[in-house]
Order: structure tokens, then sequence, then C-alpha cells
């Protein structure tokens, strides 16, 4: 095996570990959120509760549903159906976001207030 | 190498990068519940043209591709995320292989991961959302793997491409 290829694998395996252990923290210091907001081009559209199952029609953009204490994206009008096919989501910090129409779902409690990397 | 053939070599290798991505657009990732996984197969023909042709080379052959997608396909959000995410994979990519210290994989999985950053960043700036930067670590495990394996699939090619253009 030659030089290059032996960094390469370092390389890779810095970048592996780094990001595991990333995510590890991330894991660890995730707790369930209670209530989450919905934006609409960075401004603020409506707060809601993650305790309380119920439909949110987002304008003629999107429709979000909470449901067993997670949120997802029920649908969307966007090409993509990124945000649709993302997976439910319920810690703190945690986002939705759907590029094309500019919505982001995210649950509150996250990174502005405790969370140091 | 002419001038003329470098630029001819150019125009093909960028109408690959233009199929590899219609390609890796019938890929769906969506399983995996994270936005923003994908093969990067369309970066084989920039890494390809960065090795047989040198940076502005492949500079073309990424920023037509990018362009010609916004023409065609008319999104320009997604025209913006793609701009930025090819930026700065191309300069992670050239100054890794100008550094001479990595191989083809080391230099495909730091455009790989320079290029998922650069998409967070511009997720970041236009929905003015810090938690996409949550995405990241998810991000650069997957694209440690797709670039392995573009970078193997590099190492392969290049010499056989070598072979036809000489």
């Amino acid at each position: 095996m030659n030089k290059k290829t032996l960094r390469d694998i370092i390389l890779v395996a810095v970048i592996v570990v780094t990001a595991a252990s990333a995510l590890a923290v991330i894991n660890s210091s995730s707790r369930p959120g209670t209530e989450f907001e919905i934006l609409v081009g960075g401004e603020l559209f409506g707060t809601y509760r993650l305790d309380r199952d119920a439909v949110i029609t987002v304008g003629d953009l999107c429709v979000a549903e909470v449901k067993g204490g997670e949120v997802f994206m029920r649908s969307s009008t966007c090409a993509n159906q990124t945000c649709v096919h993302h997976r439910p989501i319920s810690s703190a910090g945690d986002p939705i976001v759907c590029l094309p129409n500019s919505v982001t779902v995210r649950i509150k409690g996250g990174s502005e207030t405790d969370y140091v990397v | 190498m002419k001038k003329t053939e470098k630029i001819a070599f150019t125009g093909i290798f960028t109408a690959l990068a233009f199929a590899l991505s219609y390609i890796e657009y019938l890929i769906p990732f969506d399983a995996i519940g994270v936005p923003g996984v994908k093969l990067g197969l369309a970066n084989l023909a920039v890494m390809a043209a960065l090795y047989l042709f040198g940076f502005f080379s492949a500079a073309a052959v990424s920023l037509v591709r990018i362009l010609l997608s916004w023409l065609i396909f008319g999104n320009f959000t997604a025209f913006a995320y793609s701009l930025i995410g090819g930026v700065l994979s191309l300069a992670a990519m050239y100054l890794l292989k100008k550094i001479d210290l990595f191989g083809e994989i080391g230099v495909s999985v730091s455009g790989a991961v320079a290029h998922n950053a650069g998409q967070l960043a511009a997720a970041w700036l236009l929905t003015s959302t810090p938690g996409v930067w949550y995405y990241l670590p998810v991000l650069a495990i997957a694209a440690a793997v797709t670039g392995t394996l573009n970078g193997l699939l590099l190492k392969i090619a290049l010499p056989r491409v070598k072979k036809i253009i000489n």
C-alpha cells in the first residue's frame, strides 16, 4: 500500500470518528421538546405544542401534523418533497427544513439555549 | 495536449457530469430521512477533469453543469445551493490535490464533505435556521462512504481514460 492510500484511509477514519463523536454528543444532550415553531422565510408563523395531536396548514405551502409527541410534514406543494420524506422529529433543536418553500419546523429549546460544542 | 483538445474534452466531461446528475436523480435516498444524502456521481466527472486537465477545466465542468441544471429545471433555490456546494467542493479538492499528500479517495471524500458543508451553510443563511448544522455529522459519515466509493471508481477509471485520450 502506498503512502497516499494510507493517508486517505487515515483521513476517512478521522472524518468518520469525528462525525460519530459529534453525533453521540448531540444524541446524549438531546432531550424531548415540548413546543415547536414554524417559520416561513425566516419569520415566525406560529408556535405549537407537541403533546397535543394537531394538523397545521401553513398557508398554501404545506401541512404539518403532530402525532404522539412527534411532528412531521404531512404534505407539501414543493417539487422535491424532501420535507415530506423527513423522519418525524421530537428532540429539542431538531429541524425539518423545506428549502423550496422556505418553511422550517423547529423543536424549541435547541441550540440557542443549552447546546455548546 | 493542445488547447483545443482540452476544451473539447472539457465539453465532453460536462455532458458526462450532466448525464450522471440525471442518473443520480433516478436513485432516491429519501428513506434515510435526512436530506442531502446522495451518491455525488457528477463529482466523478469533475474529479476526472481535475486530474486530467487541471483546475480550470474542472471548474468549467462543475459550474456549467450547475448552470445547465438551472436553465433546464429552472429551480433558482436549488441552483443557489448547488453553486455554493460546488464552489466549496471544488476548492477543497483542488487544495488537497495541490498539496499532493492524498490520493483520489482523500480528494473525493474532502470534496463530498465540503459540498455538504456548503449546502448546509446555504440552508443556514437562506432559512436562518442554525439547527440545520445538526445534519452535518450524518452527512459527513455519508460523504465518507460515497466519497470513498467515488474515489475508488476514479482510481480504476483514470488510467483507462488516460489511455483513450492520449
